[in-house]
C-alpha cells in the first residue's frame, strides 16, 4: 500500500501506519547521511523516548538511527526495549515499572565508548529523578573560618547590638528608618533617585515637546515619510562622558586634568560616594563610571571632583536631541545623553554622520560619538569603536571582531557562562550551533545569541517604551528597633510606590519585595548607616486584579516580610517593585472579569422608568435623612411651578403598587381569619426590621389610587379611620394623597396597621356581612369561574381594572389631584397590560401556596385515568402486534368481518385518543406481516390505513 | 425540580413557538437569510429573527395560554398555501388532549395549576426534542412545495371562539379544518410525527400533504 496515497474519511487507523511508514521513510533517509560507517552498537533496540531529554530527542533520535537502533515514535509496549527519559512523574514511573527506563547519558556514553554499556548504571526508578541537589562545595578557606570560629564559640554578631549602639547617636537616630517619614526625606534627598527620575522624566519631557513642535504622534510614526529605498541606517548617538563634558563647560580651566564627577565636594580618599562620570583623561588612569570617589582617588590622585549641574545638563540634553529631530526619521530616545535614529538610506551615512557632530558640537561645545549600522546592534557596538569623539560605521562581518561581552545584553553572568562553553568573542559564537545555544541559554536567548553573531538584529527603533515597573527600594539609613516601626516603613515605602504609580497613571498586578539582611557574620556597614554586607531575600505575590491602593500594597508586602521570620534589627533595606503594570483607565484590563448581567430586577427598572414627581414643599418638610433615601432610590423631579395644595404625589411603580395590594389583602384576610399563619408572618417580619434597617424587599401600603373604595368602605369604620389616617400622613386633615412615606415611617405605620389590624380583631363592628364579603374574596376561583368570559378573570384583577374615578370619593377630590390620579392611571395600564398574563397566574399561585402553607402542601394531584384503546386487552404496542400476528397467520384467507371491525374500530379510538404514533406502528407492522398473504389482507391493510387517515382528517 | 402544571403549560407553549420556527424554516416559507440558529432541548433549530415574524408568532403562541389553561384548545395548525390558488398544501397539526377540558373535574382551577406534574422535567423535555427533530425530518417524506408559499396559523378550539381578556389579540372565525378539507381537499398521505404524553396533555402532532402538490407547480 502507498503510504502517501489518500485515505478515506474514519481511516484513522490507516493514516497512523501510513504517518509510521512515512517516519520510517525519513528515517532510512537519516541513515544514508552518515558520513562513515559507524558501529551499530544499538542493533537489536528498540528506543522510545519520553518527555524532555538532553541532547535533545531529534538527535537522539539521529543517534539511535545511525547506530542501528529502532526508533520508536509511538509507544509500542509489545516491542520497546528502552525507554529514555530524563524525569519520571509518579503515574508515568508506574506505567513504565516494567520497562528498562534509562537517561540519556547512557545513549551517550555509549556512542562515546563505541559499544553498549550496561543500562543499570543509567537507570532512572521514581526516587533519583527528584529534583536533583546542588552540590555546594564549601571552600576550604571558608572552613577554615567556619571552624575557627566553632573553636572561638563566637556567637554571630547581635543585630540588636550593632543598631543600639549605632542609634544611641542622635543624627544617626534622625536619619534612619527609625524616625517616621524617613521614606520621604530619604527620597527627597537621594542622588541615585534623583538622578534616575530626573533622566526619565526629562527625556519624556524633552521628547513630548519636540514632538508637539515636529508635528509627530506620540508613539507613534513619524511626521517625514519614510524612505524605504535604501538599506535601513541606525545611528547610535552618545555624549562622550556626558556630565563630566558639561560640567568642563565652565571650568576650561579643568579641561586637560582627570575630573569625575559626584556629589561629593571634596574628595576624601575614604569617600564612598559613586562617581556618575569621568572624562577620558580619568579613564586612562583607571577611574570608571560607578567607582567610589576613594577608589578613584587612590588610582588617580590628581583627580578633580567636580558637582552636579542639573539644570545644565537639561538644557543640553533639549539641544541633542532638538538637533537629532532634523535629522531623523525615527527616533528612539536611549536616554538624556544617548539616542537611536534611524535616517534614509540613500543619504551618505558618514556625511550626515559629521553633520550632526558639527551641529551638536556648534551647539553645546561638547562631543558626541556616532556608531553607525544598519540596525541597532551593530550601530552600538560601532559606538564603541567611535569613542571618544568620534565615528564608526560597522557593518555586518565586523560584528565578529568584538568580543562576546560588548554585545549588548550581555552581562558579566553571560560572559562567564559562554567563556566556560569556550566562546570569547563573536565570531567563536558564530561557529557554535544554534541548537547549543539555545540548549544552554534557552530558546528565546540562545536565538538571540545566534542573530547577533551574524549581524542580524530587526528590532525596530521605538519611539516611546512601555513601562515595565515600578519601584521604591531603600537600602540606606534601614533600622528598625521593633515591628512597629517595620511596618510604618513598609507603610511608608508603599505610599512612595503608590505615589509613582499614579505619577505614571498604572496599577501593578504583581507586588515583590526585596529584602536585604545583614550577613549574620558582618558587622556595621562601612559606610555609615549603609547597608553593608547582606543577604538579598524576594519574594513576590499576583494579585488578581491590579491595584495602586498604598493599604493594599503595604499589607502584602508586610505580609511577605512576616513570612521571613527575620529579626527586625538585621533588616538592612526593603524595596517594593510593582510588575505586571495596567493602564488606569484602560478600564477593560482592569476589570478583565466579564460581568454578569443580571437583569436588574423588575422593581428597580420600573422606578428609573417613572421619574417621580415630588411637591417640593412636603419634601423640604421631610427630615434630611428620609430625604436623601428618597433621592437615591427614586429619580425625584421636583416640579417649578408650585401646585395647588396637593401636598405631595409620589408616584410609586406600579410593581410596588400591586405588592402593596397584595398586603392590604393580606391585611383583610387576617382580620377574616384570625387563626391565619399570614398573620403573624407579617407580624414576625415587621419586628424583625424594627430592629433592622429597612428593607426594601417589604411591601409598601398602596398609594391612595391603588386603594379598592369598595373594600375600604366594606372595612369597619375603625379601621377605615385607621387606614384613611395612614394615608393622610403627617396632615391632620384628611387630605387623600398619593402619599409615598420613607420608608421608617412605612415600616411604623405598617406596624401600627397590623397592630390595629389585631386591635379590630375584637371589634364588635366586624359584621357578617363584612366577614363575607372578605370571605369571599378569599374562595379560590374555580375553573368556570375563571374563565367566565364576560367577566373579568380574577379578584385581582377587579381591584386593579377598576379606574378610579368610578369610585365614590372621586368627586370629593380636587381637580387637580382627579387628573394626576387619571395619568397614573393611564400610565399603569399600560404596565399592567404587559404583565397582566403572568401575573393573574403567580399571584393565583402565591395565594393557593399562603392557603396551602396552613394545611399541606400540594403534591400531584391525580389526573383522570384515561382508557386507553384496547385491542382484546392489549393496549401496549407490543401486545396489539401479537394480537394482529396470531390474527393474520390464523385466517389465511382473508379476514372476518366481525374481527376485522374490531380492529378499524381500535384504530379509530387511537386516532381518537390521539394516538396517532401507536397507530402508525400498527398500520407499519400489518402492512408487514400481510406482505406475502395475498391480495385480500393487503387491500385490508390497505382499507385500515383509509380509515386511520380519514379518521384523523377528522 | 419540582414543576408546575402551570409551568408545564409555559412550557409547552415555549415548545410550540420554537415548533412554528422550525417549520417555517424546513418547509422554506422565508428566505433562509432570516433565521439564526438556536438550540433548545439541545438540538439546533432555527428562528426566525424578523421581528414581523417573530412578533407574529410570539403574540400566537402568548394567546394560546388561556386556551390552553382552560382546556379549550383542540389542536393548532399551521396550514402552508399554494402561492396560486390558496390551495392548502400541507397541514402541520399540533394536536392537544388536554385533563382540563374534562367536565368532571371539579377541583379548583389554581389547585391543579399548583400541583406538581406527575412526569419528570427530562421526560417532557426528551419527548419534546424527539419531536422538533422527527419535524426537522418531516423535509424528507414531503414533496417540495412551489416557491412563495403562505401560511396561516389556526387554533380549532372545543366550544367557542376563545375567549380573550387581551385586546391585542384580535382572532378571526373560519371554517374548521374538517369542513374545509371536505369540500376541495383531497390529501394524499398522514405523517404521523410524534405522541408526546405529558401529564395534563396529550399531544398528537402530524402533518398532513395535500395531493398532487406537483401539479400546481408545473401548472
Amino acid at each position: 500500500m502507498n503510504p502517501y496515497g489518500a485515505i478515506k474519511f474514519g481511516e484513522f487507523k490507516t493514516y497512523m501506519t501510513n504517518k509510521q511508514a512515512k517516519l520510517k521513510d525519513q528515517e532510512k533517509f537519516l541513515e544514508g547521511t552518515a558520513s562513515q560507517t559507524v558501529p551499530q552498537i544499538f542493533d537489536g533496540l528498540s528506543i522510545y523516548i519520553n518527555g524532555y531529554t538532553n541532547p535533545p530527542q531529534s538527535e537522539l533520535r539521529r543517534q539511535i538511527i545511525l547506530h542501528g537502533g529502532d526508533y520508536q515514535h509511538y509507544l509500542k509496549k509489545s516491542s520497546v526495549t528502552h525507554i529514555i527519559a530524563t524525569n519520571l512523574t509518579h503515574a508515568k514511573c508506574n506505567e513504565f515499572r516494567a520497562y528498562k527506563v534509562v537517561n540519556p547519558d547512557w545513549l551517550m556514553d555509549s556512542i562515546k565508548e563505541q559499544r553498549l554499556l550496561p543500562w543499570n548504571d543509567y537507570r532512572i526508578t521514581g526516587k533519583d529523578t527528584a529534583q536533583s541537589e546542588l552540590h555546594f562545595q564549601r571552600s576550604n578557606k571558608q572552613k577554615q573560618q567556619q571552624h575557627e570560629e566553632d573553636d572561638n564559640t563566637k556567637k554571630p554578631l547581635e543585630g540588636k547590638a550593632l543598631n543600639a549602639t549605632l542609634l544611641a547617636k542622635s543624627w544617626n537616630r534622625e536619619n534612619t528608618s527609625v524616625n517616621p517619614g524617613f521614606v520621604k526625606k530619604f527620597y527627597s534627598s537621594s542622588r541615585l533617585h534623583h538622578l534616575s527620575t530626573w533622566k526619565s522624566e526629562i527625556k519624556a519631557e524633552i521628547i513630548k515637546r519636540l514632538d508637539e513642535n515636529f508635528g509627530r504622534e506620540a508613539g507613534g510614526s513619524i511626521g517625514k515619510k519614510r524612505k524605504r529605498n535604501g538599506e535601513r541606517l541606525v545611528m547610535h548617538i552618545d555624549f562622550d562622558c556626558f556630565f563630566a563634558s558639561v560640567g568642563l563647560l565652565d571650568r576650561p580651566e579643568l579641561k586637560s586634568q582627570p575630573v569625575a564627577v559626584s556629589h561629593v565636594q571634596q574628595a576624601k580618599t575614604d569617600s564612598s560616594s559613586d562617581i556618575a562620570s569621568c572624562n577620558y583623561i580619568a579613564r586612562a588612569s583607571g577611574v570608571r563610571n560607578g567607582m567610589h570617589v576613594g577608589t578613584a582617588k587612590q588610582r588617580c590622585p590628581k583627580l578633580q571632583v567636580i558637582p552636579y549641574e542639573f539644570e545644565k545638563y537639561r538644557a543640553i540634553s533639549e539641544i541633542f536631541y532638538e538637533t537629532l529631530y532634523g535629522f531623523a526619521e525615527e527616533i528612539e530616545p536611549v536616554s538624556v545623553d544617548e539616542a537611536l535614529i534611524e535616517i534614509g538610506g540613500d543619504e551618505e551615512a558618514n556625511i550626515v554622520a559629521t553633520q550632526i557632530r558639527d551641529a551638536i558640537r556648534e551647539k553645546t561645545r561638547c562631543e558626541v560619538s556616532i556608531g553607525i549600522g544598519p540596525n541597532i546592534l551593530l550601530a552600538r557596538l560601532a559606538t564603541k569603536k567611535a569613542k571618544p569623539a568620534g565615528q564608526y560605521y560597522c557593518n555586518t562581518e565586523e560584528v565578529q571582531k568584538f568580543s562576546v561581552s560588548d554585545l549588548p545584553r550581555i552581562g558579566p553572568s553571560m560572559t562567564d557562562k559562554l567563556a566556560d562553553m569556550g566562546i570569547s568573542t563573536v565570531a567563536d559564537v558564530l561557529r557554535t550551533k544554534l541548537s547549543v545555544l539555545q540548549s544552554n541559554f534557552g530558546p528565546k536567548t540562545g536565538k538571540m545569541l545566534y542573530e547577533f553573531s551574524r549581524g542580524i538584529d530587526d528590532r525596530p527603533l521605538k519611539h516611546e517604551q512601555e513601562r515595565q515597573s515600578v519601584s521604591a527600594d531603600v537600602n540606606w539609613g534601614v533600622r528598625f528597633e521593633n515591628e512597629e516601626q517595620v511596618k510604618r516603613f513598609v507603610d511608608e515605602l508603599a505610599e512612595e510606590v503608590t505615589e509613582r504609580l499614579r505619577g505614571v497613571q498604572r496599577k501593578g498586578k504583581r507586588i515583590t519585595l526585596n529584602v536585604l539582611r545583614r550577613c549574620l557574620d558582618a558587622g556595621e556597614a562601612s559606610k555609615r548607616l549603609g547597608c553593608g554586607k547582606c543577604d538579598n531575600f524576594s519574594k513576590s505575590v499576583s494579585l488578581t486584579i491590579a491595584t495602586d491602593d498604598p493599604k493594599a500594597i503595604s499589607r502584602h508586602v508586610y505580609d511577605m516580610l512576616l513570612s521571613y521570620k527575620f529579626d527586625v534589627t538585621d533588616l538592612r533595606g526593603l524595596g517594593i517593585n510593582i510588575t505586571k503594570l495596567e493602564s488606569v483607565d484602560d478600564n477593560s484590563k482592569v476589570v478583565k472579569q466579564q460581568k454578569l448581567s443580571f437583569t436588574p430586577s423588575y422593581e428597580s427598572t420600573k422606578l428609573k422608568q417613572f421619574p417621580t414627581e415630588v411637591d417640593p414643599e412636603v419634601f423640604a418638610e421631610l427630615p434630611t435623612a428620609v430625604q436623601d433615601e428618597l433621592k437615591q432610590q427614586y429619580k425625584i423631579h421636583l416640579p417649578s411651578s408650585k401646585q395647588t395644595d396637593s401636598k405631595l404625589s409620589l408616584q410609586l411603580s406600579p410593581q410596588k403598587e400591586k405588592q402593596a395590594s397584595v398586603v392590604v389583602d393580606g391585611c383583610k384576610e387576617d382580620t377574616a381569619m384570625v387563626e391565619s399563619p399570614y398573620s403573624s408572618d407579617i407580624q414576625t417580619s415587621s419586628d424583625e426590621s424594627v430592629n433592622n434597617e429597612p428593607s426594601a424587599s417589604l411591601p409598601d401600603i398602596p398609594p391612595w389610587s391603588q386603594l379598592d373604595p369598595g373594600s375600604l368602605l366594606a372595612l369597619p369604620e375603625a379601621m377605615r379611620n385607621q387606614v384613611l389616617k395612614l394615608y393622610s400622613g403627617k396632615l391632620p386633615k384628611r387630605k387623600q394623597n398619593d402619599v409615598e412615606l420613607p420608608a421608617q415611617q412605612q415600616e411604623q405605620q405598617r406596624l401600627q396597621q397590623s397592630d390595629s389590624m389585631f386591635s379590630s380583631r375584637e371589634h364588635p363592628q366586624l359584621t357578617k356581612k363584612n366577614y363575607r364579603l372578605m370571605n369571599s374574596s378569599k374562595n379560590s376561583t374555580t375553573l368556570t369561574q375563571m374563565f367566565n368570559t364576560t367577566k373579568s378573570p380574577s379578584r385581582e384583577d377587579k381591584t386593579v381594572h377598576r379606574p378610579p374615578w368610578e369610585s365614590a370619593i372621586w368627586a370629593e377630590l380636587p381637580a387637580s389631584m382627579q387628573a394626576e390620579i387619571q395619568a397614573d392611571h393611564r400610565r399603569e395600564q399600560l404596565v399592567r397590560e404587559r404583565n397582566i398574563r403572568n401575573h393573574h397566574f403567580r399571584e393565583a399561585r402565591v395565594k393557593l401556596m399562603k392557603n396551602a402553607s396552613s394545611t399541606t402542601k400540594i403534591m400531584a394531584l391525580p389526573l383522570p385515568v384515561q382508557n386507553e384503546p384496547k385491542l382484546l386487552g392489549n393496549s401496549s404496542i407490543e401486545g396489539v402486534r401479537t394480537v394482529l400476528h396470531e390474527w393474520v397467520e390464523s385466517f389465511p384467507l382473508g379476514p372476518e368481518d366481525e374481527d376485522a371491525g374490531v380492529v378499524v374500530k381500535f384504530l379509530q379510538q387511537l386516532v381518537q385518543t390521539k394516538d396517532l404514533e401507536k397507530a402508525q406502528l400498527a398500520i407499519m407492522y400489518f402492512y408487514e406481516v400481510t406482505k406475502e398473504k395475498g391480495d385480500v389482507w393487503c387491500l385490508f391493510a390497505d382499507k385500515l390505513k383509509q380509515t386511520v387517515s380519514d379518521a384523523t382528517e377528522a | 425540580m419540582m414543576i408546575s402544571r402551570q409551568d408545564l403549560i409555559n412550557l409547552l407553549l415555549d415548545f410550540i413557538e420554537v415548533w412554528i420556527h422550525q417549520i417555517l424554516y424546513e418547509r422554506e416559507l422565508y428566505p433562509t437569510a432570516i433565521f439564526s440558529l438556536k438550540k433548545k432541548y439541545d438540538v439546533p433549530v432555527h428562528m426566525a429573527t424578523h421581528e414581523g415574524v417573530a412578533n407574529y408568532i410570539s403574540k400566537f403562541v402568548e394567546s394560546l395560554q388561556t386556551l390552553l389553561i382552560s382546556g379549550n384548545c383542540k389542536f393548532i395548525s399551521l396550514k402552508i398555501m399554494s402561492p396560486m390558488n390558496n390551495r392548502i398544501l400541507e397541514r402541520f397539526v399540533f394536536e392537544i388532549e388536554s385533563a382540563l377540558n374534562e367536565s368532571n373535574l371539579d377541583i379548583p382551577l389554581d389547585t391543579i395549576l399548583d400541583s406538581e406534574v406527575t412526569c419528570s422535567l427530562a421526560d417532557i423535555q426528551q419527548q419534546l426534542r424527539a419531536c422538533l427533530l422527527r419535524t426537522a425530518g418531516t423535509r424528507s417524506s414531503l414533496v417540495n412545495n412551489p416557491s412563495d408559499c403562505t401560511f396561516t396559523l389556526g387554533v380549532e378550539t372545543y366550544s367557542g371562539p376563545p375567549s380573550s381578556t387581551h385586546q391585542q389579540i384580535d382572532w378571526i372565525p373560519t371554517q374548521s379544518d374538517q369542513q374545509e378539507s371536505q369540500q376541495h381537499q383531497r390529501w394524499n398521505h398522514i405523517i404521523p410525527i410524534k405522541t408526546i404524553p405529558m401529564d395534563l396533555f396529550k399531544i398528537n402532532v402530524f402533518v398532513i400533504e395535500a395531493m398532487k402538490k406537483g401539479k400546481h407547480v408545473s401548472r
